[in-house]
């Protein structure tokens, strides 16, 4: 096994030192305006979109949280008082002996 | 334009003064992505990237460094993103199903710049395979410095590292470099 002295390593990098310096191909302007432009123009709809997704999304889950906090209500009552008695008025009846 | 000019119109977005700023620097920052990169198409869309940053944040730039150097940062800031999703892509195409189409090829694709000699083209091939194998810092250091030829003081400007410290990392590429290539030569 040959192995690779400084001096071997310094000639093998100094190809680098020749090479010809590459630039971007033509037109490279106007690729760079257009994807500006399709940028812009993709946030302009998807912010109001997603700002409104966000709301309805917001006022769904406040909806069901305020019916299922009314439900709970009524369960709590039926625990807190008077167990037969509440139960009966959360059906709108009343207990007569 | 003098640079102090041509950076008091940018932030005031004049669009001539954008399109001067991208025609004085593609070349530089496209011929730096590529040499880290190794791919024309990704090293194209990292320099289109770096424009629209230096666009939209120049409001920010604080003229601490000059405007080459800020650029620069950004290229190589986003070149390091493109390393880690080309590094995420690779994760994923291994664990992928044979039958799935998989795009390590390529990403492992044999680079050969456009800037090299023919006569030196497979041998340039195993040595910037060998670099891109780098850790990220060594291997930015290394092809800012020895690749591209930029001054120590350069370098240790965009990476944001001490003099000392740039000179630590392009000494231990050198020596990862040499066990790497012995690899190569004597297999």
């Amino acid at each position: 096994m040959k192995n690779l002295t400084d001096d071997q390593l310094e000639q093998d990098l100094n190809l680098f030192s020749n090479m010809k310096e590459i630039g971007v191909s033509d037109f490279f302007y106007t690729r760079l305006k257009i994807k500006m432009e399709n940028e812009t123009r993709s946030n302009y709809f998807t912010a109001p979109v997603s700002a409104l997704f966000v709301i309805c999304t917001l006022t769904l889950f406040l909806f069901i949280n305020s019916l299922l906090f009314q439900n709970n209500e009524n369960i709590v009552n039926i625990k807190s008082s008077n167990d037969i008695e509440a139960l009966a008025t959360s059906y709108d009846q009343t207990i007569s002996n | 334009m003098i640079e102090k000019e041509l950076i008091s119109s940018l932030k005031l977005g004049e669009e001539l003064a954008f399109k001067l700023l991208v025609e004085n620097y593609q070349d530089r920052v496209y011929y730096s992505v590529l040499n880290i990169l190794h791919n024309a198409e990704e090293a194209e869309d990292t320099t289109q990237e770096t424009f629209i940053q230096v666009f939209e944040s120049i409001k920010g730039f604080k003229e601490e460094s000059s405007l080459a150097t800020w650029i620069y940062r950004i290229a190589v800031r986003k070149a390091l993103e493109k390393i880690r999703k080309q590094k995420n892509r690779k994760r994923i195409n291994a664990i992928v199903p044979w039958w799935m189409p998989s795009e390590e090829k390529s990403v492992d694709a044999a680079y050969l710049n456009p800037g090299i000699s023919n006569e030196n083209k497979e041998k340039a091939s195993i040595i910037f395979k060998a670099i891109s194998q780098l850790p990220n810092n060594q291997r930015i250091a290394f092809t800012l410095i020895r690749v591209q030829g930029m001054k120590h003081e350069e370098v240790s400007e965009i990476m944001q590292l001490s003099i000392k410290a740039i000179e630590s990392l392009l000494s231990r590429a050198r020596e990862n470099l040499k066990s790497k290539l012995n690899f190569y030569y004597n297999s």
